[in-house]
């Protein structure tokens, strides 16, 4: 039983820094679960504490339904692999991979067996006499990849072991550790800073900011119905745009633009609304829907991608702040708005590249308003709108 | 001749950039020359000493022998006990650099990779420790020795060069053990590894050339210190070989082959374990000279 189990835990520091604060999470037996966040955020501190090296101020942990909040790391049935894949320099790739079965007093017959499987999996066989220092980085994972299998745990824990590859390698291992996961159905939890990574690596992704638990769901519902701005603007590439609106009879106005409120459905309320429109809504015209609406903006940056571009343009209204957004589990309404006051915000379409678009082009652009994000200005959560009940139509 | 003439001339600059060249490594040459002899000299001096008769030794003391003898060396063990002394030193000195060894290295492992009240204190005690002379402490050591009745016992003087050399030991220690990575520790950890098991199977083998310096140098130290020998260890068959050399300029004055003898056989011993360890020591000290 490999389930894990976070009942409020918390860390704070002997200065009284709070790292952690009263994270509260379930991980099924077998799940991919993906802790992502800023540098800071605390993501690595959980890991830790459900490691065991790091211990907890507050809250408990369950590790296969026992409580392991003061269990020493040895006893939880974990296996964990690191940044810095933390290989004993001075120990073989096989005595690496066989030093936590010896520790537990595995039978030497059995420790032979699972450290030969291991390399024969991870493709280490060759390899076997090496130390680390003459191995490659891609070899050096691999290796921290075998050391946590061989010890057949409840659960791996994985603290940003693609961070050291390059990006090519990166992509590679990901394809490698997705297989991984399928072939041996070990509970995972896995933390990066990368939220590409969390969306194609995790069943389920948890945001953090600093400490907090913003959201935890699968990646497509995170982005697309992401908890509040942060999440929104955490997850993504291109980053979403954000924009202050004025809701009126006819639209939403922002920047010299109207977009009409999306069909059968009625707006948000908030006194200060801010809209999220995802680079992927937006369209050249003559390419989107004919029903889209459509708005002409001045192209001032273009990045061609080969298949797709993305181009940055500018709207007349000012930035949102999301660093400012207080969090919307404890703010209070009346509290001072996001809005920078000076400059212009900068938005990003990513269109299909099926013609030629030029830095300085006036372009016509279509938006996707049925997938418009709506956030309170002030909190910075998420609002939902409603679909319009035909009584209310009628 | 003008810059101008020069240039004219084919090869000109060339060749007295070669000559300038030369000339730089000539001049390095001979001092290093100078040294490595001003080096070996004494050496090659004291060797020719021991092998010769003191008649011939008196009749042409820069000189070559006229004839080899090993008589010299022979009176340096029957009759000046040199190879009793060298035994005490080996003792004395083994044992407690071996002793310094495993202390220093608990006591570096603590101070480095635990917290507990007082570690930044102690820290600081130790280093303090460092820059006490030992001459200072002679007076209540010697108190002490006493009054426990380790006068003139070989464990006595273990102790004191235990307690002397300590300071240093665990602060060259520290510094190698705090390049270890700690996610190096928290894998062992994670591993199975409890405290004592992470200090044999990661720690000590990560800081293995700093312990080859200690061994190392504490061996030079203690092998060549006389001051606390003569007073732990006054009796004349407990001797070191340092007490026993110093104390045999006195008694056999006349007798120069048997005390060049004794020079060289106290050599022997550091010499093998500087040529054992010597790229360790030289590793180690690079090391902490980079830090």
């Amino acid at each position: 039983m490999g389930s894990i189990e976070l009942h409020e835990v918390t860390k704070t520091y002997a200065g009284g820094t709070t790292a952690v604060d009263e994270v509260s999470l379930e991980i099924a037996d077998g799940e991919f679960l993906v802790l992502v966040g800023p540098s800071g955020c605390g993501k690595s501190t959980l890991l830790r504490m459900i490691a065991g090296i790091e211990t907890v101020t507050d809250g408990r942990i369950l590790i296969g339904g026992d409580d392991a909040t003061h269990a020493q790391p040895r006893d939880r049935d974990i296996a964990m692999v690191f940044q810095n894949y933390a290989l004993y320099p001075h120990m073989t790739v096989a005595e690496n991979l066989a030093f936590g079965l010896k520790l537990h007093k595995v039978a030497k017959p059995e420790i032979e067996r699972r450290v030969a499987d291991a390399m024969r999996m991870l493709r280490l066989s060759e390899l076997e006499k090496r130390r680390p220092g003459q191995l490659s980085g891609g070899q050096r994972q691999r290796v921290a990849m075998g050391r946590a299998m061989v010890r057949e745990p409840a659960a791996f824990l994985m603290d940003e072991p693609l961070s050291n590859l390059d990006a090519k390698l990166r992509v590679a291992m990901r394809a490698e550790l997705a297989r991984l996961h399928e072939r041996l159905g070990v509970t995972t939890v896995y933390v990066t800073h990368d939220q590409v990574e969390a969306m194609t690596l995790g069943q389920r992704v948890a945001v953090l900011k600093n400490g907090v638990l913003q959201q935890v769901d699968t990646p497509q519902a995170l982005y697309h119905r992401p908890a509040n701005l942060f999440v929104a603007a955490f997850m993504g590439s291109p980053t979403i745009n954000l924009v202050a609106v004025a809701v009126e009879r006819d639209g939403l106005h922002f920047g010299g633009h109207l977009l009409p409120a999306p069909e059968g459905v009625e707006l948000p309320y908030a006194e200060h609304l801010i809209v999220g429109i995802r680079p992927t809504d937006l369209e050249l015209a003559e390419l989107a829907d004919p029903s889209w609406p459509r708005m002409s903006v001045r192209v001032e940056v273009v990045e061609n991608l080969g298949a797709e571009m993305h181009v940055l343009f500018a709207v007349d209204a000012p930035p949102v702040d999301v660093e400012s957004a207080r969090d919307p589990q404890r703010a209070s309404p009346g509290d001072e708005r996001l809005l920078a006051d000076e400059e212009r915000s900068r938005f990003t379409a990513r269109v299909a590249a099926r013609r030629r678009v030029d830095v300085g082009d006036e372009l016509e652009l279509a938006l996707d308003t049925r997938r418009l994000l709506f956030f309170d200005a002030t909190t910075g959560a998420a609002l939902r709108p409603r679909e319009r009940s035909r009584a209310v139509v009628d | 001749m003008t810059a101008v003439a020069e240039r004219a001339r084919p090869g000109g600059v060339a060749l007295s950039a070669r000559v300038g060249r030369t000339a730089k490594l000539v001049g390095v040459w001979l001092i290093f020359a100078t040294l490595a002899l001003s080096t070996l000299y004494p050496l090659v001096f004291l060797a020719l000493t021991a092998l010769r008769s003191n008649a011939d030794y008196a009749s042409n003391p820069a000189g070559f022998p006229s004839a080899w003898t090993l008589q010299q060396v022979a009176h340096a063990f029957s009759q000046a006990s040199m190879g009793r002394y060298a035994v005490n030193s080996l003792i004395v000195v083994s044992v407690a650099v071996a002793a310094l060894v495993v202390i220093s290295c608990l006591a570096a492992y603590a101070l480095t990779l635990f917290e507990f009240p007082l570690r930044r204190t102690i820290l600081v005690v130790v280093v303090a420790m460092m820059a006490l002379p030992p001459t200072v402490l002679m007076i209540p050591i010697f108190k002490v020795v006493l009054d426990l009745g380790l006068l003139n016992k070989r464990i006595g003087l273990v102790l004191v060069y235990t307690s002397l050399n300590l300071p240093v030991s665990v602060y060259l220690l520290t510094s190698y053990m705090r390049s270890i990575p700690l996610e190096l520790l928290s894998a062992a950890r994670i591993d199975g590894a409890g405290p004592l098991r992470m200090l044999w199977s990661v720690v000590i083998p990560l800081v293995r050339p700093g312990l080859l310096t200690l061994v190392t140098l504490n061996f030079l130290w203690l092998w060549n210190e006389l001051l606390f020998s003569v007073l732990i260890l006054p009796d004349q068959n407990m001797r070191t070989i340092m007490v026993g050399i110093s104390m045999t300029q006195g008694e056999f004055q006349t007798q120069i082959g048997v005390l060049a003898a004794g020079l060289l056989l106290s050599m022997i011993p550091p010499l093998l374990i500087f040529a054992l360890f010597q790229r360790d020591l030289a590793r180690g000290l690079a090391a902490g000279a980079v830090k």
